[in-house]
């Protein structure tokens, strides 16, 4: 059976639509990592120890957007807003609704903006795990 | 549908609740609040007004049923008072009258569509020179209603609440000049 891609989706931070360069959007959902270490007990006998690292279990949601004069206000918002920014992306895929959730976001890092005709500002959140 | 009813404005209730970003966390809400229009939001009062008195033309029997009650309310010298400037809105005539436009709105010679499109625009707009919007989200301690939020609102609730604002505001009869009541004339 035939599978559709998620790929042009309506980035939305807290309530309000926001316009992104086509292409540019990843996430990461915030598993907990796995780290898998090996033991030895002797002859040539080797086992692995599994544990779990909630230490990195945060998302991340990384952007583009042009950079159009409203820029500044809206980054600005954002920054004001630790912890407390919510962002969802979806995307009506035929029949279906493909959506995400991102909670307790914050701004992180001072994003570079590139002044040039076709300038982008690329925005790196992180936050709770996704839903 | 109208969940509280007072002067100056009400509550709408949604037939179904939208997921609403609120302090970090995704909230359901299922009340909106909404108030009286704002001096820079008229433009699109007064499209809304056009869709109204359109559709209301163009289905010239209720038209015409609406118009006599109103001109013999006149001929009393009792002035009509729109539900948002009275004291204690009467909800069942406010139920009614709405119920009454949106069955003149599908009869009627108007693109629904385009009818809740201006809503839309008139309801999200944070409009320039204004310190409060227009609708708010209730439960979330008035969070923004955006353009976002009321698409995702279902077909029902967009469509019942552009028409429950045009009817409590009397949006149709923005633009016109006031009646002077016979009782002011003796």
């Amino acid at each position: 059976m035939s599978k559709r891609a998620l790929s042009l989706p309506a980035l939305i931070i807290n309530n309000i639509t926001i316009a992104i360069v086509p292409g540019s959007l990843t996430y990461k959902g915030g598993k907990i990592k796995t780290n898998v270490e090996t033991v030895s007990s002797g002859g040539g006998k080797v086992e692995t120890v599994h544990s779990r690292d909630a230490t990195e279990a945060k998302s991340e949601v990384k952007f583009q957007m042009r950079l159009t004069t409203d820029v500044d206000g809206k980054i600005a918002d954002w920054d004001d807003n630790v912890a407390e920014n919510v962002i969802i992306f979806a995307e009506v895929i035929g029949k279906q609704k493909a959506k995400r959730i991102f909670e307790g976001m914050s701004l992180i890092d001072d994003p570079e903006r590139n002044v040039s005709p076709d300038g982008t500002v690329e925005l790196v959140f992180q936050g709770e795990q996704m839903i | 549908m109208f969940f509280e009813v007072k002067k100056g404005g009400f509550k709408f209730e949604l037939s179904e609740p939208i997921e609403v970003a609120n302090k970090g966390a995704v909230e359901q809400a299922t009340r909106l609040k909404l108030e009286e229009p704002v001096k820079d939001s008229e433009y699109d009062a007064i499209e809304l007004a056009q869709f109204v008195t359109r559709a209301g033309l163009s289905v010239s029997k209720i038209f015409a049923g609406m118009n006599q009650q109103e001109e013999e309310l006149k001929a009393e010298g009792e002035e009509i008072i729109p539900f948002h400037l009275q004291d204690v809105p009467d909800v069942e005539k406010l139920l009614k009258e709405t119920t009454g436009l949106i069955k003149v709105l599908k009869a009627g010679d108007v693109d629904i569509k385009q009818f809740i499109s201006t809503g839309k625009r008139l309801l999200t707009t944070r409009y320039s020179g204004s310190k409060r919007r227009i609708c708010t989200i209730d439960d979330s301690e008035g969070s923004a209603f955006t353009p976002y939020l009321f698409d995702e609102l279902s077909f029902q609730d967009k469509f019942c609440l552009v028409a429950s604002y045009c009817v409590f505001f009397g949006i149709s009869s923005i633009g016109e000049p006031k009646t002077i009541s016979s009782k002011e004339l003796v």
